[in-house]
């Protein structure tokens, strides 16, 4: 028995795979992560330009684990694609280890989330690591997950966030940005249970995307995968196939490579949910998140002209779109989506009320994250003005 | 040969959460929090251990693999269920 320190992954939350870059532009190692993630459509590994060094091993073990393909670097080894010395294979199942033994703790309090929502008769769907390890990857040890995302109706949303603080002894380390804000315009509250982070969505996105999405057709149907033989809730293809898209556009800038696998799986696994998808992304006014995924995944893997992904790249985006995407991914993206969003709210007191929210957070809101209210405003402008990372 | 005298079969608990790791398996028994990580002789077991099974048959699969007598893998079996069935990772009809 191996006590296992895990406590590194939540460091590691926030972290992003530099870029997929231009084809040229990729070094030895970009090509070979890009492989590596590639495997389960290319069916195969291209071997390392030359020995692995453990410095160089390494570094390949850091990058797989801030693009999450680290279970794609194991499936590859299990397949025999390398033959890696017993150093190497050591130094890669020391970081599998610590990686799956939080996937299980994440699960393990999957079930107790689960478990206190049901007794309060809170509809729920879990969203993205937990759901897709087991429901579409074909061995959940391949897919690797740093918290929990779970989807609430926003009606259910306070009532959700008081189980798990009072039930779960759960901790909300950010106060709301002002009252009632979360249910009018929040894309997700964060409580940590049993010190992992439980992120409770009511949107896909924060910005305009998340405010025009409608989260309640995500509640119309669902399937089921289960976890230590207990039947979890999770969405339908449909709702599968444009979150995938949204976090693969959105969640990270550049995009995070082990998004754009999961879309690439998700559209193999349900090309015939192809249509359904355009058609939600339409209702949605979210051509401009499927488009701008299916092109960055297509980039990515270099995917063939006759894969299924490509008829996503050639959906018509509404212009107004195209410009909420750059706000997006512009310098200064931690604050103009949320100037953007002005543009989808309806109603000018709605909008007013947003408006200050965003200017005059509450008190509480300033202290949970260690800001005066001259120094939250400070590095608002700064950001808008491309003056501060992101 | 009678019920009664029937070998005891064992089998994974249903609600262990449990994880291949390369070449081992790392699992949380049901009410537990510590990570138990095995290596890859026990992750034969447990696959193994997916269906009721008794020490005699897992030590007629594993004697197959590992160089050693069927005697020392029957010992070896008996403690390891022992201990599964303690951490409560493994359910017995004893």
């Amino acid at each position: 028995m191996v006590p296992i320190d895990t406590s590194m992954i939540d460091r590691m939350g926030a972290s992003t795979i530099r870029g997929t870059r231009s084809p040229a532009a990729r070094s030895d190692l970009d090509r070979l992560l890009l492989a590596i993630a590639a495997m389960p459509l290319q069916g195969g590994v291209p071997e390392p330009p030359a020995k692995f060094t453990a410095a160089e091993f390494d570094e390949l073990l850091d990058r797989c684990e801030r693009s999450r393909t680290l279970g794609a670097l194991g499936d590859a080894i299990e397949r025999g694609e390398w033959e890696l010395d017993d150093d190497l294979m050591d130094r890669l199942s020391d970081r599998l280890l610590i990686w799956l033994s939080h996937s299980l703790r994440l699960e393990r309090t999957t079930l107790r989330v689960a478990a206190a929502l049901g007794s309060a008769s809170i509809p729920f769907r879990m969203l993205k690591g937990v759901a897709l390890a087991h429901f579409l990857y074909g061995e959940p040890s391949h897919r690797i997950f740093v918290d929990l995302d779970i989807l609430i109706r926003s009606d259910d949303l306070d009532e959700a966030i008081r189980v798990l603080l009072s039930d779960l002894d759960g901790v909300r380390p950010e106060a709301q940005v002002r009252t009632g804000f979360d249910l009018e315009f929040a894309k997700d509250v964060t409580i940590r249970v049993d010190d992992l982070e439980v992120d409770v969505h009511r949107t896909f996105a924060r910005g305009p995307f998340g405010l025009t999405m409608d989260p309640e057709e995500l509640f119309l149907g669902s399937d089921i995968f289960s976890i230590g033989g207990t039947a979890l809730p999770t969405l339908t293809p449909t709702g599968l196939l444009i979150h995938g898209c949204f976090d693969a556009a959105l969640g990270n800038h550049p995009p995070r490579l082990g998004s754009l696998r999961d879309l690439m799986l998700l559209v193999e696994r349900w090309p015939e949910h192809l249509d359904d998808l355009i058609e939600m992304g339409g209702r949605w006014q979210a051509q401009a998140v499927i488009r701008r995924a299916a092109v960055e995944t297509i980039a990515a893997f270099d995917l063939a002209d006759d894969h299924p992904i490509r008829r996503l790249a050639d959906v018509s985006v509404p212009w107004r779109q195209v410009l909420f995407l750059r706000s997006y991914t512009t310098q200064g993206r931690g604050y103009w989506p949320q100037f953007a969003s002005l543009a989808v709210i309806p109603g000018v007191r709605t909008r007013a009320r947003y408006l200050h929210a965003l200017v005059r957070p509450s008190p509480e809101y300033l202290e949970s994250r260690g800001w005066t209210e001259r120094g939250h405003l400070r590095r608002a402008v700064r950001q808008l003005r491309g003056q501060l990372d992101d | 040969m009678t019920e009664r005298d029937a070998p005891p079969l064992y089998q994974r608990r249903v609600d262990v959460l449990w994880r291949r790791v390369l070449e081992g398996v790392a699992l949380i028994p049901p009410g537990q929090d510590q990570v138990n990580h095995f290596g890859a002789p026990m992750a034969i077991v447990w696959s193994s251990l997916e269906r009721p099974v008794s020490v005699e048959q897992l030590a007629e699969e594993l004697v197959e693999i590992f160089d050693v007598t069927l005697d020392v893998v029957r010992s070896d079996m008996e403690q390891v269920m022992a201990d599964l069935v303690d951490l409560g990772a493994v359910v017995s009809n004893e």
